[in-house]
């Protein structure tokens, strides 16, 4: 009978391309979409961040000041149009700026096609070059640097002299465990696995809608035994997009990315959680499904779930940068247990940490299906003739 | 031998404040075809749904007596011996006609090795051997009717309840499917289907039920082979003794079933002696839509 009844929730879900997209297709997308966006592509965005340096006066120290910021990456211009930062410099610039300028005298007008994250590093360098630009002054001043030289010369000078990067030893201790795709790919893994609310749900309004559960009444089976039946068909259909998913994460992603490769600790204690993560999904995804009576709140109520779910749990904003109190809120669903499981798998292995989740996972699946189960055999009590 | 017995069988929604069946007492006979008719809002799909067990607590009994006389309770009578065929495609469109009768067989009680036979016999029947490996969805009207009916057959059931199982297809489907429903009479099963077409339940039916108000009347095949008589007098008659058995149905008016043509005769053969006050006299066989229109006008 699970074999059949698996048979029957594959063959309906493999011709609907909707339900394709949203089980495999979506997932791939985002770890990719995702791994991108992590990889440390800032320098190509400062690559493309026009400058416009004005000032009343052109002298030396604008011209010098246009260099510095060339040397962060930027690139300068004299266009208003293209012009995604403008620098406008006082009047008194290089009379005062050994002596002091006034405090707020120098303007800096972003404009929105520099995006929020981006801001804050933008000004950064923006800042780090003027403090070049100071001691270029200071250094001209005290007679350091020759005043016979070219500028591009003195600006060498002073570009060798604030190297730092010479006195510092960088060491990642396992290069790929600061990999995107250790974030990227756990994450969305677990967000598509858990969508399999949405097949789920639309299944049993199919059935409700077009008398096939009230048929089913009058067949020699239980409610509860085609209950869980339906469960362990719909389990069997989430572990073998694991397992796709599982090998996409690890195997293409990482290559499609240019990052390096993941590895899975342990296989066996991977498959323990993979089928505990599996049964946790469903468990929701019946629970949802015993509670919607319409497409509409299928969508919403399903679909609606697991997007915030995913939001909380760090898949779409980081962790590290969410309030504390939306930190605290994730650390309550079972998206976030799923995904930490996953990604500890792939680091060194944190066994209490995966034994923790895991019994939380246990149980909530246990809560869950003990509440589907009760919502669901109401529902078909409540099924009438038309 | 009765199919179902139903005793003083009454039921009433919760947020409803009268009775959508009221004290319904009625037996179904086994091996004939039952219709049920009656306006919407009537009591039929209510009627339906206590027999196959889905509403859980009426007033009065229904009972399916079996052959060794054991004791089962309503649910267990149903999911052993009753199988349901709705109106909707209750079937799965994405998969071929013959996923879906094995995905249902898959649910029953049945060897595995009996599948086959099965399985061949229901498409032969059913006349969908040829269509078995196409997909639902790309079935017309008249074949998804008969999946439909196949898939309630895969549990060999006793008695068959079907809705409108004639609804919305083609003439010559319609003929397919009242054919095979004679076909299931001969072998034996009991029928119980509901429709507003009054000349199909007339041409299958053995039995009527006719639903209005919640309260049902059972009109059995040999009510259906007899004769209404209708008397309309100018006024009142007088020495109308003869009258008493008659039942008034409007001001002057009277009428009379009759079990044969002689009977006929002899009560034609009385009315002559009156014939100075008498306005009208009709007679014709009593026909479903008579029985229909009758139930409706005396409750």
């Amino acid at each position: 009978m699970i074999f059949n009844s698996l048979k029957k929730e594959a063959l309906i879900i493999l011709s609907d391309i909707h339900s394709i997209g949203v089980l495999l297709i979506l997932p791939v997308a985002f770890m990719l979409i995702m791994t991108f966006a992590m990889s440390g592509q800032s320098q190509d965005v400062i690559g493309k961040i026009n400058i416009k340096v004005t000032s009343v006066d052109k002298n030396l120290y604008v011209d010098a000041y246009q260099e510095y910021l060339q040397q962060q990456g930027f690139k300068i211009t004299t266009e208003d149009k293209v012009a995604d930062l403008v620098i406008h410099l006082p009047d008194d610039f290089e009379e005062r700026l050994l002596t002091g300028l006034s405090a707020k005298s120098i303007s800096l007008t972003l404009k929105a096609s520099i995006s929020p994250s981006m801001q804050p590093t933008v000004i950064q360098l923006i800042y780090a070059g003027f403090s070049k630009l100071r001691l270029h002054a200071y250094m001209l001043d005290s007679g350091d640097l020759d005043d016979q030289t070219s500028l591009l010369e003195q600006i060498s000078q002073v570009e060798k002299s604030t190297d730092v990067e010479q006195y510092f030893a960088l060491n990642i201790a396992e290069k790929s465990l600061a990999s995107p795709t250790l974030y990227s790919v756990p994450s969305w893994i677990i967000f598509g696995i858990y969508f399999i609310v949405l097949p789920v749900s639309i299944t049993v309004i199919n059935e409700q809608q077009n008398g096939t559960l009230i048929r089913l009444k009058t067949f020699p089976i239980s409610t509860s035994h085609y209950f869980f039946t339906k469960v362990s068909a719909f389990c069997l259909l989430s572990t073998v997009q694991f397992i796709i998913l599982t090998l996409i994460g690890i195997f293409a992603v990482p290559l499609i990315t240019a990052q390096p490769a993941i590895t899975v600790n342990s296989w066996a204690l991977y498959t323990v959680s993979a089928l505990i993560i599996v049964i946790s999904a469903n468990a929701l995804a019946f629970t949802i499904a015993a509670l919607v009576s319409s497409y509409e709140q299928a969508i919403v109520l399903g679909g609606g779930i697991n997007i915030l779910l995913a939001a909380i749990s760090g898949f779409m904003v980081p962790m590290n940068i969410m309030p504390e109190i939306m930190a605290n809120i994730a650390s309550w669903s079972p998206l976030y247990w799923s995904a930490e499981i996953i990604r500890a798998t792939f680091m060194e292995s944190n066994t209490d940490l995966i034994f923790s989740y895991l019994t939380n996972l246990l149980l909530f699946s246990v809560i869950s299906l003990t509440i589907a189960r009760f919502l669901f055999v109401i529902k078909i009590r409540k099924l009438m003739w038309n | 031998m009765n199919a179902i017995e139903i005793k003083q069988l009454s039921f009433k929604y919760p947020q409803n404040n009268y009775y959508s069946l009221s004290d319904v007492t009625l037996n179904i006979k086994a091996q004939r075809c039952t219709g049920i008719i009656g306006p919407n809002g009537a009591g039929k799909s209510t009627f339906i749904s206590a027999l196959c067990g889905l509403i859980p607590n009426f007033e009065g009994s229904i009972k399916y007596p079996s052959k060794l006389n054991e004791h089962t309770s309503l649910i267990d009578s149903v999911k052993s011996k009753v199988s349901l065929v709705p109106q909707e495609y209750a079937f799965y469109p994405q998969l071929t006609v013959i996923q879906n009768l094995h995905y249902f067989l898959s649910l029953c009680l049945i060897a595995k090795n009996e599948w086959k036979v099965l399985l061949d016999d229901i498409l032969s029947q059913c006349e969908l051997s040829d269509v078995q490996h196409k997909k639902a969805k790309n079935l017309s009207g008249g074949y998804k009717r008969r999946l439909n009916i196949a898939i309630a057959l895969v549990k060999k059931p006793d008695v068959l309840f079907l809705d409108e199982p004639t609804v919305g297809i083609d003439p010559e489907s319609r003929t397919v499917i009242i054919r095979l429903l004679e076909t299931f009479k001969k072998q034996g099963k009991t029928l119980l289907f509901t429709s507003h077409m009054l000349d199909e339940v007339e041409k299958i039916c053995d039995d009527i039920i006719v639903f209005r108000d919640g309260k049902a009347k059972m009109n059995e095949e040999e009510q259906q082979n007899s004769i209404l008589l209708s008397i309309s007098f100018n006024k009142e008659p007088k020495n109308n003794e003869f009258l008493g058995l008659y039942e008034k149905t409007e001001l002057n008016t009277y009428q009379k079933t009759l079990s044969s043509q002689a009977e006929l005769s002899a009560q034609l053969q009385l009315l002559a002696k009156f014939s100075e006050q008498i306005n009208n006299i009709n007679y014709s066989a009593n026909s479903v839509e008579c029985i229909y229109n009758q139930t409706q006008a005396a409750q």
